[in-house]
Parts: structure tokens; C-alpha cells; sequence
């Protein structure tokens, strides 16, 4: 099995028209040395149905839960099944990258429109078609702010640890050097920030809502880095633009992070949807792919990839960035998605994942040995301390069919509802934790 | 017609479980003041739109598309139907190690085979697609050095003919690049070794290269470039070339990276996802992003390393993908990916054949996936540029192959048809080329204006930079 479509009669002819006797002529430049004598140690070719079935073998080894308290940058949304459907229609998933535009007018379109929705949700001027995911994008938006002469950047403490680990590999690359301020009361410790001396550091980085789940003063962050010549740089989750301040209301000109919530299956990790949105400031920059609007011969209104000059396979070694394949996919899925629940879609589901979190806090904070770490106002996440131990938290809930919090210490737990999480199932985790905390 | 133009106020679509739970109050001081404009349609409305947008996209299942260096092959549909299993799509990456034994069982499988098909001895999957991988690779490369105290390293050297995610890839880890002139399309020896000296890193190479040509001197370029201390890195973008034929590892490359969505058949999905897969060899293996997957007592974990290089994604590269390239791998089996290279080989001798009379073809000689045709004649003769001879193709509903690229070859055209064309459309579409060329003698057409029957003609491409419109206004 291989897919291939000739026959052996049609093979045989081909071979005649070369002028070769059998396939093995064809690699006569390959040294014998290295020509492999054996077959691959790879089991021989299975029919697709026993391979189905030998993958849903694999699959059930995952364990997948219908309640789930647990986000850190993976979150459970709901997703409408037009979402999945639209998305997987051929032209979209077996096409290349339009580099020939009037060929991929439908995908230039659907990009354009992605970029779109994507700047009405952070109240920006422009964003990429995409960067490979969430950690990605913070990284390229830090290589983005660098300035001349500059050596370092700064970031802060409630960064989603993840991402603190790629932006440590992407300054190692560059020999960019990466501070950090540490935080108060689970947010960036704003006096230390203000005390921070900032000489050679191109930009501080900061998350809001934060790893914690908290509000970060955005506004202030950026009136005392701007003060000091520093580029703030903000990550935030793509459904909190629903309810809370947008970057450009606190003076902000970068933002980045991981799209997934909005439509995209957890899938273990990807394919997620990096994001990076700036201010004009930003256009000629901004690592990626970019779709633009522009008019064909007939003066028709078309769409084709733009500002190519600022691309790998235009300035080689010069480019901004190497990225070549995106999340094209993910992208389009993102884009569905936001046109199946429109902006009262996005800011009711906003709306919810505050109010689940806010419901699910106040009940905890009834249980005995249950109580808030931080006390910043928050989105979706929150901190608990506890007496209990979490493993032994997460043990008994995993008995309970609930994927629990996840666990940051053995006494503290990151908790995290949204919209897929019904009262039904906080009152059965606040049940089973009421009994849990008897126990410890 | 843009998806905001078709919004009409209070159309809905998704309606969201009613919900039980009260409003809480969030300080004005939080809220969002901007309006959030996106769209409102209804369902109906949201399907005829993208399904008319998927209608104007052509793809692999619509017809030749014959991209060089893109592998372009046919996307099975058990891929798809296997990564959309819900064991898969819903497992969250934060959960804990006993609830992902089956994820953690598909990159261990993973590694193993790829292990196998390049000589490697670990592979990983974190990187987002190839260009990824090459950061990943000489981001190892560069700590590697460093950490040995051979501190002067600070150049990669790329022949004139690779890709340009290659230097570009080698500039984001502050390397310096050195190009080197090919000689007859491959490796220049001599102007290889006027370059090797202590500060080099590393060497990229892709083999079989850009132009289709498999290098003969392969043995020979990675020892002298291990001879200077360097580390060799192999660029897999033409990996459909050699599998279970040879293998680069035993080529002399100490690290590698795959494209899963060109090779292993995962969909290319309209530029990505793509998986970066990166391999290397023993000695590196500390190197690579953490956390890497080990077996101990029939159990999957993972394992963190001091060396490493960190992460390159926030969590596990584009898992879903690798789900697709595995099937691939045990639907083809050792034999199957051997079968589907040398199919792909002979199909480029086949068609290079078959066009040689009417196209001049790049250094003609036996070719491995892919082939480059020189179209400079027909500029020179009949003022017609690759450009437009290959717009032509759409006219007979075929998408053009890469143009202008590798960048040594002058109105560059380059062929991969793949393993999965049958004799019969590599006729049709060899027929199709040679009346291109008569049309161009003929001189009845004009060219410049190709294509001639798509619904958007060419596009004003130096209008969509000068005036970039990168977003729709809301009134």
C-alpha cells in the first residue's frame, strides 16, 4: 500500500520511456555506501480498517473527562459541530499556502476575514495569518520588539510558565538576556517594576489575565515601562475580549498568545493558533504571513499574500522571521467559529467563564480548609489554598469522572472554569470536595 | 462578498445552553468600552459561505499540484477520520500522566519509526513545521558548541541553492551565513573546503537538493565538514525521495528535520499545521526540547533534561498532525514507504523525459523526486516568463509548479509531481505542457495575461503592498 495509481504494466512502460530496465537504475547517483541493503524495521503494511481499529486501540488509553476544572493554557470551550464541518471541507484542507492567488481566492478571503475578526477583538491594526501556537507567539513578539543596542528583556513572574520556558529558548538564540519581576499578591509587583532599573531592556512582558487567573493593571504596566523607553508586550486570552479592557484602551501595541479557545480542539497540545496583533506602528514588522486586499486586471476586488518583503523566501537570512508553514487550518477553524457565535457569542461566553469561576470560588471558599490565595479581581482562573493534599484531591475526583484543578504545590491548585461548565457539574466538584476536605 | 457584508443584526446562530448561574459584578474599571464587532448570521448562511470560499480553493483533491519541494501527494482520509477520534481531540495537555498513556503511546511509536526511516536516534515533535525545526536544530547546535568551550563557532554555512527558511532559520540564532556556490547543481568541494574552518557551527543541506539531484559527493562534504569540528544538518523537505532507500543518518547528518506534512501526508491545510519532526543522534539528545517521552515498565513518562534547550511550543508541537503521520506509517508499512519514494522518483524521470524536447531542463540527468526546468529561452525568444507559462497551466485546471525557485537556475520552474499521480494524468498533464509551448510558438495568445478563464485574473500585487488593506473597516 502506498497510494500510488499506476499499475505495473503502466510502470513497466514508464521505465522503457527512461530508458532504465528496473527502479533501482533511478538511484544510480547514491553511493552504495549508503543504499539500504534491508527493509526498514517498520511492521509491513496494514489495511485501513485494521488500522482504525489498531489506532482506537491507542486512543482509549487516553482518558478523556466530561467535567473538567483544569485549564493553564488549554481550555475546554464548547464547539459548535459547524465549526468542525466547515473546517474540513476539501479545498481548505488539501490546498498549499496561496502563493497563486487565483487559485486560492476562497482561502485569501477566509484568511483576510480571520484577520479581521482578529483585530476587532484586540482593537488592533493588524495581525499575521498565524504563528505556530501560544508560546511561539509570545517568543516572536519579543525577537519583534527588540531594539537596536538593546540586550534584554523583562518579564513577568505570572508569565504561564510555558511560555517563559520558549521565550528563554528564543533569547538564548538571539543572546538575549531575560529578567524577571516577581509578583505581589499574585500580580506583577508594580513597585518593583517602577524601581527597576531599565537600561538595556527593549520590552516587558506581562500576561493578563495572568497565569493566576488575575486582572492585570495593564494601564499602569504600560505608563511606567513607555516612561522608562520599554515596549509593554501583552498576552491575553482571546475570550476575555469579550468582557474586559482591550489592549489598545490601556495603551498597549502588541499583543500575542494562543487562540485555541476560540474553537479549536484541546488535541494534547495542537494544532493551536498563535496570535500576534499590533498598531500600525507594527505593519512592516510583524513575523508571517499576511493576507491583503488589492484588485485584479478587471479591477475586481481580490486578495493576496502581502508584504512578502519582510519573508524567509524573499530575504533568506534578512527576514524577520523564518516561519514558512503556519496554522492556516486553525486559523480558518478560529474564524468559523467566531462566525457561528458572532460578538454576542463571544461576550456571552466571556460573560459565563467569569460567572462559573466567580460561582465555583464562592463555593469552595465555604469549604472548611479551602480559602483564595490572591485576591485580585480575575477572568476564569483562580488559585486555592488548601489543607488537603491536591493529589489527593485530583485522586478522588478522577474516581468522580472530574478532570480536577491543576495542581501548582502540593497545598495550592489552579482552578479554571468556562461555558462547558454547568452548574450541575460545579455543585458535584464543590460536593465531592466538601466530603474531600472531611477527610483531610 | 465578505462575511461582514452578508451580517445582518440579530441573526444568530450557536445557541449556548441556558445556564443557571447568576451574574456577578465586575468593576467598570475592568470592562471593555470599544464595541467588539464580528458578525451575525445565521447557519445557513455561515455553511453557503465557507463552503463557497472551500469551492474557490483549490486543492490536492481537485487536481495536479505539482509544487517542488512542497510534496504535494494525495491526503488519505483515514488520517482525517483517525485524528478527529474524541480520545484524541478532547485529551487536555495539562492532564495528568495516567489519563495521556495513549498520546504519550503515539509519539514514543512515532519516534520509533522516523527513527528508522532517517538513522536517527530520537525524534521529537515539538517544533510547529520544518522552519521550526531548523531553529530547534541549530539552537542544539549552538548550545552544543557552547557548552564544549568552542566558543568561536558563529557561522552556517547553506549551498546558493536551499531553501530561504535556511538562512533565515541560522539569522534568528544570531549565526552568521556563509553561501556557497553549487558546481553542476551539487556541493562544490573545493568551494566547501575554502569555507570549513574552525568558526563554522554547522553545515545545512538538503539531499536529494532543490534542484532534484541527489549528491554523490554526500560522503565526502559530511566528513570534512565533521573533519573541522562542524555538526552536519540535514534538511528533510525532499525526504520523499529516499525513504527506505537511504537514510541521513548513515549520510553522515547528525540531526535532522521532517516536514510530516509533506512527506507523511498529513494534509497541508492551506499552509499549515505542519509537524517540524526533529531528530538527531545520540550525543545531542540532551539537547532537545523538553520533555522528551520514555517507556519504563510499560508506561510511558516524561523526562526532563539539564541541557536541553527548553521549549520550543508551549506544549506538544501539533499533536493531531503526528496522529495523522503515524497512521500514514503503519497504513504503508516498510515496503509501502519504500514503494511510495521510488514511485515518486520515477514519476519526475517520467515526466523530465517526456518535456525535454519542448523544455529545457535544468541539468539533465537522472533526477530523484523533483526536476527544474530553465525557461529562459522562451523569455529570451518570445518574451514570455516562467511567470506566465506557468499561469497557463491554471487555464487547463491544474495548479503551476514553484517558480523562480532554486534561485541559481534563471526562470526557474520546478516539478514534483509525487508518488500518487498515475501514468494516465502524468500523460495528460505532459500533453498539456507541450501545447503550452506551441501556444507560446504560435504566438496567439497573450501571455501576459494569463490565465485566461479563472474568475480573478492577475493581481495587482505592488498595489496590495504600497496601500496595504489588511482588515476589513466596520462601519
Amino acid at each position: 500500500m502506498s497510494y500510488t495509481a499506476s499499475s505495473d504494466t503502466e510502470i513497466k512502460l514508464m521505465l522503457e520511456e527512461i530508458g532504465v530496465d528496473s527502479i533501482d537504475d533511478l538511484f544510480k547517483d547514491i553511493p552504495r555506501d549508503v543504499f539500504l541493503k534491508n527493509k526498514l524495521d517498520i511492521d509491513e503494511s496494514k489495511s485501513e480498517f485494521e488500522v482504525l481499529a489498531e489506532m482506537k486501540e491507542i486512543a482509549k488509553k487516553n482518558k478523556i473527562y466530561d467535567s473538567s476544572f483544569r485549564g493553564a493554557g488549554s481550555y475546554k470551550h464548547l464547539i459548535p459541530e459547524v465549526v468542525k464541518h466547515l473546517s474540513s471541507q476539501s479545498g481548505f484542507v488539501t490546498s498549499y499556502t496561496p502563493y497563486q492567488a487565483e487559485l486560492s481566492q476562497g482561502y485569501l478571503q477566509a484568511i483576510f476575514e480571520y484577520q479581521s475578526e482578529i483585530c476587532s477583538l484586540f482593537d488592533m491594526d493588524v495581525t499575521n495569518s498565524s504563528i505556530y501556537d501560544g508560546g511561539s507567539s509570545v517568543a516572536e513578539a519579543m525577537v519583534l520588539s527588540l531594539s537596536r543596542g538593546k540586550n534584554k528583556v523583562l518579564i513577568s513572574e505570572a508569565l504561564n510558565p510555558r511560555y517563559k520556558e520558549v521565550v528563554k529558548a528564543y533569547a538564548f538564540a538571539r543572546d538575549i538576556i531575560v529578567e524577571e519581576i516577581n509578583i505581589n499578591d499574585g500580580v506583577t509587583d508594580l513597585s518593583l517594576l517602577e524601581d527597576k532599573d531599565m537600561e538595556g531592556i527593549s520590552s516587558f512582558i506581562f500576561q493578563s489575565p495572568n497565569y493566576f487567573g488575575i486582572i492585570e493593571d495593564a494601564s499602569k504596566i504600560n505608563n511606567i515601562v513607555r516612561s522608562k523607553k520599554v515596549e509593554p508586550i501583552m498576552i491575553t486570552n482571546p475570550i476575555s475580549m469579550g468582557l474586559l479592557k482591550t489592549p489598545r484602551e490601556c495603551g498597549i501595541d502588541i499583543v500575542c498568545g494562543e487562540a485555541q479557545p476560540l474553537g479549536l480542539d484541546q488535541g494534547f497540545g495542537g494544532p493551536y493558533l498563535g496570535y500576534i496583533a499590533t498598531s500600525n506602528k507594527y505593519l512592516r514588522k510583524i513575523p508571517g504571513r499576511i493576507v491583503g486586499q488589492t484588485v485584479d486586471r478587471n479591477n475586481n476586488t481580490s486578495y493576496v499574500l502581502t508584504l512578502q518583503a519582510r519573508e524567509q523566501h524573499i530575504r533568506r537570512e534578512k527576514a524577520t522571521s523564518s516561519i514558512c508553514s503556519n496554522q492556516a487550518l486553525s486559523a480558518l477553524r478560529c474564524a468559523i467559529y467566531m462566525g457561528a457565535m458572532g460578538q454576542e457569542g463571544i461576550k456571552e461566553i466571556a460573560k459565563r467563564c467569569f460567572n462559573n469561576a466567580h460561582y465555583t470560588l464562592e463555593k469552595m471558599e465555604e469549604i472548611k480548609g479551602f480559602k483564595r490565595k490572591y485576591y485580585g479581581e480575575f477572568f476564569n482562573e483562580f488559585v486555592i489554598e488548601t489543607d488537603c493534599d491536591v493529589d489527593f484531591i485530583n485522586y478522588i475526583l478522577r474516581k468522580s469522572g472530574i478532570e480536577g484543578p491543576l495542581k501548582l504545590s502540593d497545598s495550592e491548585m489552579l482552578v479554571c472554569t468556562t461555558e462547558a461548565n454547568s452548574k450541575k457539574d460545579i455543585d458535584n466538584l464543590i460536593n465531592i470536595l466538601v466530603e474531600v476536605s472531611k477527610l483531610c | 462578498m465578505l462575511i461582514f457584508e452578508k451580517s445582518i443584526k440579530d441573526h444568530t446562530c450557536t445557541e449556548l445552553p441556558k445556564t443557571e448561574i447568576k451574574d456577578y459584578k465586575l468593576d467598570e474599571c475592568y470592562k471593555r468600552e470599544s464595541k467588539l464587532r464580528l458578525v451575525e448570521i445565521s447557519e445557513i448562511d455561515l455553511v453557503r459561505h465557507y463552503t463557497e470560499l472551500s469551492k474557490k480553493t483549490f486543492g490536492v483533491d481537485d487536481g495536479f499540484y505539482p509544487l517542488g519541494s512542497c510534496t504535494m501527494k494525495y491526503n488519505p482520509k483515514l488520517n482525517e477520520t483517525v485524528a478527529s477520534l474524541s480520545n484524541f481531540t478532547d485529551l487536555s495537555p495539562n492532564s495528568d500522566v495516567d489519563d495521556i498513556q495513549g498520546a504519550l503511546e503515539i509519539i514514543y511509536e512515532s519516534d520509533k519509526a522516523l527513527c528508522q526511516v532517517t538513522a536517527m536516534d530520537k525524534m521529537i515533535f515539538q517544533p510547529g513545521a520544518g522552519a521550526h525545526g531548523e531553529f530547534t536544530g541549530l539552537l542544539m547546535i549552538k548550545k552544543y558548541h557552547l557548552d564544549r568551550g568552542d566558543i568561536k563557532r558563529t557561522k552556517i554555512i547553506v549551498p546558493d541553492s536551499a531553501h530561504g527558511t535556511n538562512p533565515a532559520s541560522a539569522t534568528m540564532n544570531g549565526f552568521k551565513v556563509i553561501s556557497i556556490a553549487s558546481k553542476d547543481g551539487i556541493v562544490d568541494l573545493e568551494e566547501l573546503d575554502k569555507v570549513l574552518d574552525d568558526e563554522v557551527a554547522a553545515l545545512m543541506l538538503t539531499n536529494p537538493n532543490t534542484l532534484g539531484l541527489y549528491d554523490p559527493g554526500i560522503l565526502k562534504i559530511t566528513k570534512r565538514v565533521h573533519e573541522c569540528g562542524a555538526l552536519c544538518y540535514y534538511d528533510g523537505a525532499n525526504l520523499n525521495a529516499i525513504m527506505g532507500i537511504c537514510r541521513p543518518g548513515d549520510m553522515g547528518f547528525d540531526c535532522v528535520h521532517l516536514n510530516l506534512h509533506k512527506t507523511f501526508s498529513t494534509p497541508h491545510g492551506g499552509g499549515g499545521p505542519g509537524v517540524g519532526a526533529f531528530g538527531c543522534k545520540e550525543f545531542l539528545i540532551d539537547y532537545l526540547p523538553n520533555p522528551l517521552i520514555t517507556k519504563e515498565c510499560k508506561k510511558y513518562l516524561y523526562k526532563y533534561t539539564e541541557k536541553s534547550v527548553s521549549r520550543v511550543t508551549a506544549f506538544n508541537g501539533n499533536f493531531l498532525v503526528l496522529v495523522k503521520a503515524l497512521t500514514y506509517i503503519k497504513h504503508l508499512g516498510s515496503t509501502g514507504l519504500r514503494e511510495a519514494s521510488e514511485i515518486a522518483v520515477l514519476n519526475a524521470n517520467y515526466m523530465r523525459v517526456k518535456l525535454k524536447d519542448y523544455y529545457n531542463v535544468a541539468f539533465d540527468k537522472m533526477c530523484m523526486h523533483e526536476f527544474v526546468l530553465d525557461l529562459s529561452s522562451f523569455k529570451e525568444k518570445y518574451g514570455v516568463n516562467a511567470l506566465s507559462i506557468c499561469k497557463r497551466m491554471i487555464d487547463y485546471k491544474m495548479h503551476p509548479p514553484t517558480m523562480y525557485f532554486p534561485l541559481i537556475v534563471h526562470e526557474a520552474v520546478m516539478i514534483e509531481p509525487t508518488e500518487t499521480e498515475s501514468k494516465r494524468t502524468l500523460d495528460d498533464v505532459i500533453n498539456v505542457l507541450i501545447k503550452i509551448a506551441k501556444e507560446i510558438e504560435e504566438g496567439k495568445i497573450d501571455f501576459s495575461k494569463t490565465p485566461l478563464t479563472t474568475e480573478i485574473s492577475r493581481l495587482d500585487e505592488v498595489k496590495a503592498a504600497r496601500n496595504p488593506i489588511v482588515k476589513y473597516e466596520f462601519e
